[in-house]
């Protein structure tokens, strides 16, 4: 029953964490239509940033992201300028190609800087555990759900209350309507765009300490950040987040249940094909 | 007859090169051959039929393994055993395609389902014990012609070489004919294509297991040359590789897909040769021309010719008339 417990609360917290990074994917589609394949890899980027950070600078990884988070803005930014906006128009699958080129620059340049070694990143965190009652689990774990979970109640609240969330809602709807309506069409994707890396920036160090760093994981990130978003529905945030905890409860239990346990890595991929064959709509399908 | 002939000129090229050529380089030309290879099969569907996939790693694996094992525990000749696994890789992909079609899927969803395929046959691959584990299969080194195995890299040059022209011959053929300009109707329009009776199921089942079978055999080779098969040549890597290859010479064109992989193997090898101390740099740069070309062209670079080719000369035309 511990062990349950246990894997019950890592699969939210991966779970709520997924649903994090799916958010981010699914606002630059909302407002641009580009599918961003190197999406998993421009989060790798910012655990090796707080790799770097712990090992040469000795900052704490939850410290970093104060300095992460606004480079990966400003990084974001700069991508944008460079390559995402001049693809705007282009047919789908050569934003695919892009994008697949784009993650496999990163993958290549961090196996150049880094090495293909498996690295762990310590935090002040890392072994601590939080004893309730007769459950016991690992602190890191547990900060990185409460923060998905703010981030993602933030995220809400910034879309539906605040004044920048109506014109992103508009941009998303219609662009040429809201580029009528005097809203700076290109600004407002910028600024999508730069925020979700931003989003990124802060997911990146937190999850370094919980997840194994190496320069291959972001494509498995990219396509578990997709099978979240379709099997959630496209539009779907709500269904995003219950989508993202699914993925993270299956691939936490079935590490724990399955034998042999390397298996567990093939559920959510099950998982999504299976759906895709009985419930193509997805969880919270209309 | 006229189309074909730079095949032949191509064909002989590779011969004269191989009579040349000393050994360090015959491994290069292979290799990129081999790249060559699954890149013009991988573009029967992917660029001709639009139907993005990332499955062609897995198909190459399952022609691997299947002609491995058959030879290893019942002395089955990969000549023959590659058949075995050219049919079970045109199985799954009839499979795939029909999960696809079956609810009408959006866009790119096949290409999520085959990325997703990639990453459990890496699985599969690694945690089996009859497959080998991560360590892979291991071939007896040896020289009969009978059963696929020589050590003379000149041999396995031709047979790449042979291969992939014989596929570029069905790819010229195929990309003029009825059927081609069916699937590439499919591509561009699906309920336009549907409207004009063409069975969507059919011709996409059918050309994807084409180009799986086509893809498996590329699996067989790579066993074969290098006496081992392992579950990394599974891999989501290579699938990406094989689309930024052909991507960047030129999806659902006839050459894009030779001259890209060719172009760019070279210079990979070549970087990193020149580069020892920073492992890795040939990737990255190549990484970067594959990004401007498709951001400046947004195309590949045969396609983009081709293109400028027909302006120019329509041009001309045009011009004439008028005088």
């Amino acid at each position: 029953m511990d062990t349950f417990i246990q894997g019950l609360v890592q699969g939210l917290a991966i779970g709520g964490i997924y649903g994090l990074i799916t958010m981010a994917l699914t606002a630059v589609y909302s407002v641009t239509r580009l599918l961003n394949f190197a999406h998993g890899d421009l989060m790798v980027i910012a655990m090796y940033l707080a790799l770097t950070g712990v090992r040469w600078l000795g900052v704490d990884p939850y410290l970093s992201i104060l300095v992460i988070a606004p480079l990966m803005f400003g990084f974001g930014m700069v991508l944008f300028h460079l390559i995402f906006e001049r693809v705007l128009r282009a047919h789908v699958l050569l934003v695919v190609q892009v994008t697949l080129g784009l993650g496999f620059v990163i993958q290549s340049a961090l196996l150049m800087i880094f090495s293909a070694n498996y690295q762990t990143v310590q935090s002040f965190l890392t072994g601590k555990k939080i004893v309730l009652g007769q459950i016991v689990f690992q602190a890191t774990f547990l900060v990185a759900f409460v923060v998905s979970v703010v981030m993602a109640l933030l995220f809400f609240w910034m879309l539906n209350r605040t004044t920048f969330g109506r014109k992103v809602r508009a941009v998303a709807e219609d662009p040429t309507a809201a580029s009528l309506c005097g809203i700076s069409v290109r600004w407002v994707q910028m600024i999508v765009f730069a925020g979700a890396l931003g989003t990124l920036g802060i997911v990146g160090p937190l999850v370094a300490p919980v997840f194994i760093v190496e320069p291959t994981l972001g494509l498995h990130l990219t396509l578990v950040a997709f099978i979240v978003l379709i099997l959630g529905g496209v539009t779907n945030f709500i269904g995003t987040f219950v989508a993202g905890v699914i993925i993270g409860l299956a691939e936490a239990l079935g590490g724990l249940y399955m034998n042999p346990p390397e298996f567990a890595g093939i559920l959510p991929y099950g998982i999504f094909i299976l759906f895709l064959l009985v419930r193509p709509s997805g969880v919270l399908g209309r | 007859m006229k189309k074909y002939i730079p095949i032949m000129v191509f064909f002989v090229c590779g011969i004269i090169f191989s009579m040349v050529a000393d050994n360090y380089w015959l491994d290069i030309m292979v290799f990129a051959l081999w790249y060559a290879y699954l890149c013009v099969t991988w573009n029967i569907i992917g660029g001709f039929g639009g139907q993005f996939t990332f499955a062609h790693p897995v198909f190459v694996a399952i022609g691997g393994y299947t002609s491995s094992l058959l030879f290893i525990h019942l002395g089955v000749s990969p000549w023959l055993g590659m058949f075995a696994g050219m049919v079970l890789a045109a199985l799954l992909a009839i499979l795939l395609g029909w999960i696809n079609y079956r609810r009408r899927l959006p866009h790119l969803t096949y290409a999520l389902i085959t990325l997703a395929i990639t990453f459990v046959a890496i699985i599969v691959l690694r945690s089996s014990h009859f497959l080998g584990g991560s360590e892979g299969i291991f071939l007896p080194r040896g020289n009969d012609p009978l059963t696929f195995r020589f050590f003379n890299k000149q041999v396995y040059f031709w047979i790449i070489l042979a291969a992939t022209c014989l596929v570029l011959v069905f790819v010229t053929w195929f990309s003029r004919s009825m059927t081609g300009f069916k699937l590439t109707a499919l591509r561009d329009n699906e309920d336009a294509a549907a409207m004009l009776g063409i069975d969507q199921l059919k011709m996409v089942a059918t050309y994807s297991a084409i180009s799986a079978a086509l893809g498996a055999f590329g699996g067989t080779f790579y066993a074969q040359y290098l006496f081992v098969i392992d579950p990394t040549v599974a891999g989501s890597h290579l699938a990406v590789e094989i689309i930024l290859f052909t991507a960047i010479g030129g999806m659902g064109t006839v050459w894009g897909p030779v001259l890209g992989p060719l172009a760019m193997v070279v210079l990979i090898r070549y970087l990193n040769a020149e580069f020892v101390n920073i492992s890795g740099l040939g990737q990255v740069v190549y990484g970067v021309i594959i990004i401007v070309v498709l951001v400046v062209l947004k195309d590949g670079v045969v396609s983009w010719g081709g293109k400028r080719l027909a302006h120019q000369t329509s041009k001309l035309k045009m011009r004439e008339k008028r005088q």
